[in-house]
């Protein structure tokens, strides 16, 4: 009896030294027990369950970083279309594109307005840029007219349709009326709508030469 | 962002392009010198000051910044590697504003140091291939918000600021070269 109960203890002492053997790094490494992602794991299995634990926790950190819903903007999504969706929107469009600064931004000239979710003023070009992932953070058009009356009323329907779907607009300046924008060179009406990650800047300018009409939309880190 | 390193460039040359070939001498007035502000009836540096020019130059200066950092996104941290001597920069540029428009040919900024009003631009903007769109975009987002924001009313913007910078040989000037 006391035998048994010897070699059972000593049983045990090896099997609790290899368990402990078997999860340290140094020796995991050593035995080449690494997962996909190239970390070492537990060779039992218990360890690839606490690294999709992690990955989780970690895609749901990356997620809470990012707006609550999806910001329209243009026909895309701020925040979700990736550089490979503007290739394609671009050669479904005949839009010409080209990268600048290292390929942090993306501009478009001659962008007709439907490429653009609207119909009426083409954009004279927008700039996409995105962030190190590929990712659009911002998008910024320039449209302009000879009149005043499409820039206008381009600048109040989009005004229209960011306060239905953002509110009253956190800053509102100058008269964008006909009349008001006729009024003058660099006479200006501007709107702003910030909401939870996203601020939209619509402004519609008398050029002098002309009529201007600009957006910003952007997805503003929270 | 060079963009706006040009843009910037190219609001001083837009309003010196008139100054090219002068002697820089004290008689010297700016393209904007005879313009008359409705508020005033009075150029633009008699009516607002070399105060106030130093406040829309800085809003220039603080707009651009926000545009080019857009909002703290990836593009934050490399927009202003292109501009090696910012304090000369905005010296420059403010010297200029007060010229253009009614101001002395030589000021000392809040750096201590004197700058030139008349500057000839031609060289800085050769090979710059602004575009028309990019010098709209400009106007539209950084001088025009600039000077309203600096407290100038619209209709002076209009009668006294605008058409020294709407004139087309000035834009000329600047895009395309």
């Amino acid at each position: 009896m006391k035998r048994w109960l010897g070699a059972t203890g000593a049983t045990l002492g090896v099997l609790t030294i290899a368990g402990v053997l078997v999860h340290l790094p140094p020796v995991q490494r050593a035995m080449g027990w690494r997962n996909a992602a190239g970390e070492v794991i537990c060779p039992i299995g218990f360890t690839p369950e606490r690294t999709t634990l992690r990955a989780t926790l970690e895609e749901a950190a990356r997620d809470g970083a990012r707006p609550a819903n999806p910001q329209p903007a243009l026909g895309f999504t701020l925040d979700r279309t990736t550089r490979a969706d503007l290739v394609t929107w671009a050669a479904r469009h005949g839009v010409r594109c080209s990268e600048q600064h290292g390929g942090a931004t993306l501009q478009c000239l001659d962008v007709p307005a439907v490429a653009l979710g609207g119909d009426g003023l083409a954009a004279n070009a927008a700039w996409f840029e995105l962030d190190a992932a590929g990712t659009v953070q911002r998008i910024k058009t320039s449209r302009r007219a000879a009149e005043v009356a499409p820039v206008a009323a381009w600048f109040r329907a989009t005004e229209q349709a960011l306060a239905s779907r953002a509110g009253v607009p956190t800053l509102a300046t100058g008269d964008a009326s006909d009349a008001g924008l006729a009024r003058g060179a660099f006479q200006q009406a501007m709107v702003e709508h910030r909401t939870r990650g996203y601020r939209a800047v619509v402004r519609a300018t008398n050029l002098g030469d002309g009529y201007l009409l600009t957006e910003s939309y952007a997805a503003v880190p929270l | 962002m060079r963009f706006f390193q040009f843009m910037a460039v190219s609001l001083v040359g837009i309003m010196s392009l008139v100054a090219c070939g002068d002697d820089g001498g004290t008689t010297q007035t700016g393209p904007g010198a005879a313009l008359k502000c409705t508020s005033s009836n009075k150029n633009a540096f008699d009516t607002y000051g070399v105060t106030a020019f130093v406040a829309v130059n800085e809003k220039i200066f603080e707009l651009a910044t926000a545009e080019l950092t857009g909002n703290g996104t990836a593009n934050l941290g490399t927009s202003f590697n292109d501009v090696t001597d910012f304090p000369t920069f905005k010296g420059r540029l403010a010297a200029f504003l007060v010229f253009a428009y009614g101001g002395p040919t030589k000021i000392t900024y809040t750096d201590g140091v004197s700058y030139d009003g008349p500057q000839d631009m031609a060289a800085i903007h050769a090979g710059m291939a602004i575009t028309p769109a990019q010098y709209d975009y400009f106007v539209g987002t950084i001088i025009v918000p600039a000077l309203t924001a600096s407290g100038v009313p619209m209709a002076d913007v209009s009668s006294c600021f605008a058409p020294t910078i709407v004139d087309p040989a000035f834009k000329a000037s600047i895009v395309g070269q």
